[in-house]
């Protein structure tokens, strides 16, 4: 794959988050699904920069839901993997966990 | 906090939000943030975090998406989509602009450079102006509070104080007031379980709810019963110190604190905003006896004007009432009711100041915008051919402008964001040398007023500096640059001539910056050197105020006073002890007097107000204060109630007596008080500052008008902050309840006195120097631009026979012309710039020929400097060499 193919760790995460969300992801659940995990401070602002990086790239497709029936309701982008996208996943995990093959990591980054 | 859903979040936060995330994305972007904003609040967070936390997130989101709002910009392979469509000829030229721009990064960071220092200085200094002027305070309809005192220029008081009677009459009778209420500020002993505390006190009258117009943080205010003379003593507490003493206890409201020695249960807690009154951390009702007092002024007044009214209808009607009062107030004669807004009378001290160096660092970024200009023009020199191109090939001039217009703007956004996050930082620096700056609520924060500030100033920027060339260059004559086979297109005189100009205009401005600096530097050091008419030095001093329930009369309160100086005079290091009410810088106390042998024919005739200290034996000798005539106070003075002493100072001595020795003479306060003889004459001390003319003064000795509150002075032979414990313990011992208030330094209390002048010198110092080095290098850039422009015409008079010694001075005189004419305008905008700055300075003559003279000396020599580099490299040309290169 070349090197425009690549996905960052953050990319990585974003698409972990909406296969794990899956009907329900959207950017407030994303951002919060990334941040209970990995305990690091996300912004909206770089959640949305990713999906629309990784839309770009034909990895999403997103569907507009209308505004909710309620008094104040808005619209929500939900994003789904598009196969592509599942694909691209899929390998970059490969990727990590072949490097990581024999590695007696457990000790790393405990200091 | 009833009702969470009408709880919105920061506006400005989500307003900025919105502004930086791509249209695609602003509603589902925003939406997100906003639900789970509201989802924090309803899981039951903490409102501040919460609202911090939609900071960080709307913050933290501008940097992912202006970095990809410049993506799509500068991608040049992103395929066009439908939003990309829409993009106008502005986008399409600032995407050529920015990569223009990073294709010359010394160019570009210069420029920015430039701009970012400007903007910086300017961003920093309206944050402190906005800070001060121009945000409301946080009260309903903020513009109809109004300060309200009396004014009386024949005692020579700008502000006398609210009289009682006359805030009475006035609250009666007036139709302009919504509400009307005075104040007294004051200090009392707070008694709490561990160390005696003294806190800021505020006696008000019931009617500063109404004026205020906002809800207690707990309980209520005072009613109107509390608020007569012998009711319950009830207290409010201030926010901080309900949050600092009693951890935000919300079952304080019913408790019982004790003030003076005295219990006063407390019904309320103050919001934080009422900290702007007297910046008091404590509330009690003034409680005032019509009866008492009836010839005092010493209440503020604060009142809210009814809708529609001004200040000048207000001021007519307090007059009216005031005036009529006459018959039975013979003294309403000399004193008149004067309103201010609220503001100006609290802040109105800072408004020159600050004002002053916002003209400074406007100065500045004109400055730096004439050099972004000369960079730019003499670009757009030997850019002609590019846009002679574009002309030829058909482009309309407008839009040639619009595509150097666009390149401008681009730059000074980028400025301004550099410009205003520096700026913001320095505000904070700003407030850290303010010593003894504005009160603690005012704040200098980011506001929307700041970013519009900052966008008109950058745009602005950008017009500036952006249009002169634009101009130049769609005036260009597409043929004639065209045909000109070379880049070097020799330019024409009409555009060097702008060029000179520009930098003739950059060396005026900065020479009437460096003018202002250096007189206000030599202001600031000429006051620093003015004798104080006492000696500073190793003076250490604190206060003690005794609660009227311990110390019931003045035969205890005498006692304390004397036992506890005898005391600390006797700690070793200590070389000499004494109690004054009033010490020097601390405020003051004033009066009125009547001289014997001068009879007061006319109750209304001016009489200066004097400055009256209560003074024990030892305080002239303790602080090294000179004894001109006659004798200083010794311990049995003032102990007779038939042998009333003073001693007065020599402004005192001159206007009542000029040349004539005023010991013997009697002076009294009013007609039924006795009569005073002067036993004494000091030289004058600097009472009010070193930068304030001192009153008439008067001495009186300490047992002759027993004071429950006073300062003690100590003069130490070893460093005075040592002495602070062993005095504390004398104190402790003495009587355990008592604080020890307002400890310092006599020499610290002097130099903070000049904290605003020290500021304004240093501050103007570093604008100058800015001023200065952008000027050097505005004419360094025209004279070396102009050398490298003439290359080959100085190799051709070289060749003929020009010596290296003539194209040297040929090139110099040309700078010195440039300066020349600069420095002169220079100077006669300074002189007339001086005026203005005639009504600050205090110890300089405004058209002082020693500034002048350095600064003009340092203006040219570093210009001169700055040519002598291009005149070197121009008297070295190789007439050869260029010849054969064409």
């Amino acid at each position: 794959m070349g090197k425009g193919t690549f996905l960052g760790e953050f990319e990585q995460m974003v698409l972990l988050a909406i296969v794990r969300l899956e009907d329900n992801a959207y950017g407030m659940t994303i951002r919060q699904d990334i941040e209970n995990r990995t305990d690091r401070s996300v912004t909206i602002g770089a959640v949305y920069a990713a999906l629309e990086r990784l839309s770009a790239k034909r990895y999403l497709r997103s569907s507009i839901s209308g505004p909710e029936p309620i008094r104040g309701g808005r619209t929500k982008r939900t994003y789904h993997l598009t196969q592509a996208g599942e694909k691209a996943l899929a390998h970059s995990r490969s990727m990590m966990a072949k490097m990581a093959e024999g590695l007696a990591l457990d000790d790393l980054g405990t200091t | 906090m009833t009702d969470q859903r009408h709880i919105q979040p920061p506006p400005i936060a989500a307003w900025l939000m919105r502004a930086f995330t791509p249209a695609e994305d602003r509603d589902c972007a925003t939406g997100d943030l906003h639900e789970e904003f509201q989802r924090r609040l309803i899981a039951g967070g903490h409102l501040p975090e919460i609202r911090r936390w939609y900071w960080r997130q709307s913050l933290g989101s501008i940097g992912p998406n202006f970095r990809r709002r410049f993506r799509i910009l500068l991608s040049p392979s992103t395929k066009p989509t439908k939003r990309r469509f829409m993009f106008s000829s502005v986008v399409q030229d600032a995407r050529l602009a920015i990569r223009g721009l990073l294709k010359q990064p010394t160019y570009t960071l210069t420029v920015i450079g430039l701009l970012t220092v400007g903007i910086a200085g300017n961003t920093a200094v309206f944050c402190v102006f906005n800070g001060l002027f121009l945000r409301p305070l946080p009260f309903p309809e903020p513009e109809r509070l109004v300060n309200f005192d009396e004014t009386a220029p024949q005692w020579n008081l700008e502000y006398v104080g609210m009289n009682h009677i006359d805030f009475l009459n006035w609250r009666e009778n007036n139709s302009t007031f919504e509400a009307m209420a005075v104040f007294d500020e004051s200090e009392a002993n707070l008694t709490t379980d561990d160390e005696p505390v003294r806190v800021r006190e505020a006696r008000v009258t019931h009617d500063i709810e109404s004026v205020l117009g906002i809800p207690p943080a707990l309980g209520r205010f005072f009613s109107e019963e509390e608020d007569r003379p012998g009711a319950e003593r009830v207290a409010m507490l201030g926010f901080g110190l309900w949050k600092a003493r009693y951890a935000s206890d919300p079952d304080i409201i019913g408790r019982s604190i004790t003030l003076e020695g005295i219990p006063f249960t407390v019904v309320g807690v103050l919001p934080p905003e009422a900290a702007f009154v007297a910046e008091a951390e404590l509330w009690v009702p003034l409680a005032q006896d019509p009866e008492r007092r009836t010839g005092s002024w010493w209440l503020d007044g604060i009142g809210r004007l009814k809708p529609g009214v001004t200040i000048e209808q207000a001021r007519e009607d307090l007059t009216r009432i005031h005036k009529n009062a006459i018959e039975e107030r013979s003294v309403n004669e000399i004193t008149s009711p004067v309103i201010l807004p609220i503001l100006e009378r609290i802040l109105g001290e800072y408004r020159l100041g600050t004002t002053a160096m916002l003209g400074a660092v406007g100065l500045v970024l004109v400055i730096a915008c004439i050099n972004i200009a000369g960079i730019m023009l003499a670009r757009s020199l030997t850019r002609g051919r590019e846009f002679a191109i574009r002309l030829a090939l058909g482009a309309g001039r407008g839009r040639v402008i619009q595509q150097y217009l666009t390149e401008s703007v681009v730059l000074s956004a980028v400025g301004a964001v550099l410009g205003a996050t520096l700026g913001l930082g320095a505000t904070s620096a700003l407030r850290a040398i303010a010593v003894e700056g504005p009160p603690a609520w005012v704040t200098f924060g980011f506001d929307v007023r700041v970013l519009g500030f900052v966008l008109a100033l950058s745009v602005g920027a950008a017009i500036a500096f952006g249009i002169v060339p634009a101009l130049s260059a769609a005036r260009s004559d597409a043929s004639g640059t065209l045909q000109a086979t070379t880049t070097r297109i020799s330019s024409t005189l009409a555009r060097r001539r702008a060029l000179d100009l520009l930098v003739v205009g950059e060396i005026a401005l900065s020479l009437v910056l460096l003018v202002a600096a250096g007189l206000t530097v030599r202001d600031f050091q000429g006051l620093r050197n003015v004798d104080p008419g006492f000696s500073p030095e190793n003076v250490l001093m604190y206060e003690v105020s005794l609660p009227d329930i311990a110390y019931d009369d003045n035969e205890a309160r005498l006692a304390f006073f004397e036992t506890h100086v005898e005391r600390v005079r006797a700690l070793p290091g200590v070389t000499s002890a004494a109690a004054i009410d009033v010490p020097p810088l601390q405020g003051h106390n004033g009066y009125l007097f009547e001289i014997e042998d001068d009879p007061i024919e006319d109750p209304n005739a001016p009489r200066p107000v004097t400055c009256v200290q209560v003074a024990s034996s030892d305080y002239i000798e303790t602080m090294g204060i000179t004894l001109l005539r006659g004798r200083t106070f010794l311990p049995e003075d003032g102990r007779d109630e038939d042998d009333n002493i003073a001693i007065v100072n020599e402004t005192f001595a001159r206007h009542y007596w000029s040349d004539e020795d005023p010991v013997g003479k009697r002076i009294r306060t009013g007609s039924g008080s006795p009569w005073q003889t002067i036993v004494g004459v000091t030289r004058d001390v600097k009472h009010y500052g070193l930068d304030t003319e001192m009153r008439q003064g008067v001495y009186w000795p300490f047992p002759q008008a027993v004071r429950a509150s006073s300062a003690i002075v100590l003069r130490t032979a070893v460093p005075p902050q040592s002495l602070v414990g062993p005095a504390r313990q004398v104190l402790h011992d003495m009587d355990p309840s008592l604080p020890m208030a307002h400890l310092a330094t006599m020499s610290a209390e002097l130099e903070e006195s000049l904290w605003v002048r020290k500021g304004a010198s240093r501050l103007s110092a570093a604008f100058s120097l800015v001023a200065l080095l952008l000027a050097v290098g505005g004419i360094y850039g025209v004279v070396s631009y102009r050398v490298n422009q003439r290359t080959k015409e100085i190799g051709i008079q070289m060749a003929l026979g020009a010596q290296p010694g003539q194209v040297l001075g040929q090139v110099l005189r040309h700078g010195a012309l440039i300066t020349g004419v600069g420095v002169v305008l220079g100077l006669a905008a300074s002189y007339g710039a001086g005026k203005v700055l005639a009504s600050v300075l205090v110890d300089t003559n405004s058209r002082d020929p020693l500034v002048y003279g350095v600064v003009v000396g340092i203006l040219v020599s570093a210009t001169v400097a700055a040519n002598l580099l291009p005149a070197r490299h121009a008297a070295s040309v190789q007439p050869a060499e260029v010849l054969r290169g064409e």
